[in-house]
């Protein structure tokens, strides 16, 4: 594989006749200020290791300043990478999604082996080919031959699965507090009352 | 006058559902709005539901202004792509009051933990909550909200299950949102549908498993003999990947041997429900197919 790898997490898994693949999300960076300025793809900047499509980028790993690693090994690197992102001037994080085939995942026929939240790494030129199907600038046809050739430029990624599951799993806990926090109700909307 | 408008923003694929309502205590200058899913694919349509609300309030500045925070809410219906996508950025430019969800898996949430921690940012602080069926949500200025789905308890491995089921009643009208929720649901609530509704969105963009559950039809056997048969709306998953088939055959020969009238957002686009008081439910729609 590539040594440009890019995260994506499966978001939903779907096994519908011949229809076996999962839309997987990848974390997007907008350049609302303008076109990014560098060379295609770029791997790294002086702050987050991206591959740049003009003025867009997928985000790759965890700003460099944040963790020394190449990959996103802790809810706490997850976390300040977004952090960076959010409070950079120009800049926007956001999800975009592609499709994989089951297959390449590693699942069969059924959802087995693949999870919901499983993190998986791409190789760019496989992740360019997902995106272009999604655009609708290649066929179905295409895509799953660029799929089938470049099948051994994704694998799983464990330790990142990990770190996200924790870091979900701290996002979540922090709703639930609050939904059981009965004080927690200064925005509702109108009180409810019968219209006449 | 007091009114509603739901709108089923063609998105090509996923749901963007824009409410608005009228606020009569507020002396009927600005309606109030509230925004069900986004799928705002920037590959293949460029921001579908971004690039109508922008259109959308800028044909109608003359009306109000848009200033933060401009929703009152934002809901993402359930944690898939195909209804979050873009949220954020439609939060982070128009601002929004409430932003509310399902509770959903603690692990698995993809969409929805990202969409958390943007509003929990300290730049930003929208409030947001997780809805049950035990929630109390208030008004929508003259319009009155009802969380029929999901239950407090219980969390659905499938994301579509945990669906936010939701009603919207104005003078004796009611508008059933209903997200992705699928059969198995709809066998559960059926009973509760209010027999004054009288606009649906079809549940799970027209798929079979939205409407048919072991062979029969829980939500339209129970609304088919409303006393005004409801209008239905279909966000539909047109052409891509078309083997997705949303909406299924099946269930458009299902609506098909019932008298409904429906609309669907890949033939008729962005397509709007409106009811005004005193007066019918009201279509409108971008095309006539």
């Amino acid at each position: 594989m590539s040594e440009l790898t890019i995260p994506v997490q499966i978001d939903n898994i779907q096994h519908l006749g011949d229809f076996q693949r999962a839309r997987c999300n990848y974390f997007r960076i907008e350049f609302s200020e303008g076109p990014f300025t560098g060379t295609y793809p770029v791997s790294h900047t002086d702050e987050l290791r991206i591959a740049a499509w003009g003025s867009w980028a997928v985000l790759m790993g965890p700003s460099v300043r944040v963790d020394d690693q190449d990959l996103f090994l802790s809810s706490d690197s997850i976390r300040e990478t977004f952090m960076r992102i959010e409070e950079t001037k120009g800049l926007f994080l956001d999800l975009g999604y592609i499709w994989l085939p089951n297959q390449l995942l590693g699942a069969e026929n059924k959802n087995k082996d693949i999870r919901i939240g499983d993190v998986y790494r791409l190789s760019t030129r496989l992740f360019q080919k997902c995106y272009l199907f999604v655009a609708e600038m290649i066929t179905e046809e295409e895509w799953l031959d660029y799929c089938h050739s470049f099948s051994e430029e994704i694998r799983p990624s464990p330790g990142e699965t990990a770190a996200f599951r924790e870091w979900r799993q701290k996002q979540i806990q922090s709703s639930y507090e609050r939904y059981h926090d009965e004080s927690y109700k200064v925005r509702r909307l109108k009180p409810k009352r019968r219209t006449e | 006058m007091k009114y509603l408008s739901v709108t089923l923003i063609d998105v090509g694929w996923g749901d963007s559902i824009l409410v608005e309502a009228s606020d009569s205590d507020a002396g009927g200058q600005r309606p109030l709005f509230m925004l069900i899913d986004s799928n705002d694919n920037a590959e293949k349509d460029y921001w579908p539901s971004w690039n109508f609300l922008r259109k959308h309030f800028g044909l109608r500045e003359d009306q109000f202004s848009v200033t933060k925070p401009f929703f009152d809410a934002v809901i993402l219906s359930h944690d898939h792509s195909d209804h979050g996508s873009g949220l954020k950025r439609i939060m982070q430019k128009y601002g929004a009051r409430n932003f509310w969800y399902p509770k959903v898996k603690r692990d698995e949430s993809v969409v929805l933990t990202s969409l958390q921690a943007y509003t929990d940012h300290p730049s930003v602080r929208i409030n947001h909550e997780a809805l049950d069926n035990t929630k109390d949500i208030g008004n929508l200025g003259d319009v009155i909200m009802e969380v029929l789905w999901p239950p407090p308890n219980t969390i659905d491995p499938n994301p579509n299950n945990n669906s936010i089921v939701l009603t919207l009643e104005l003078d004796g009208a009611t508008f059933l949102l209903t997200g992705d929720a699928e059969g198995e649901i709809w066998d559960q609530i059926s009973n509760q549908i209010p027999s004054s509704t009288q606009v649906i969105k079809v549940p799970h963009h027209g798929s079979r498993n939205g409407t048919i559950y072991h062979n029969h039809t829980p939500w339209v056997d129970r609304v088919s003999n409303f006393p005004n048969t409801p209008y239905l709306g279909i966000s539909c998953h047109p052409n891509f990947p078309n083997r997705y088939d949303f909406p299924h055959k099946d269930v458009l020969d299902v609506f098909q041997q019932n008298p409904f009238s429906y609309y669907r957002t890949d033939t008729d686009y962005h397509v709007t429900f409106i009811k005004r008081e005193g007066e019918q439910v009201k279509i409108r729609y971008s095309h006539e197919s």
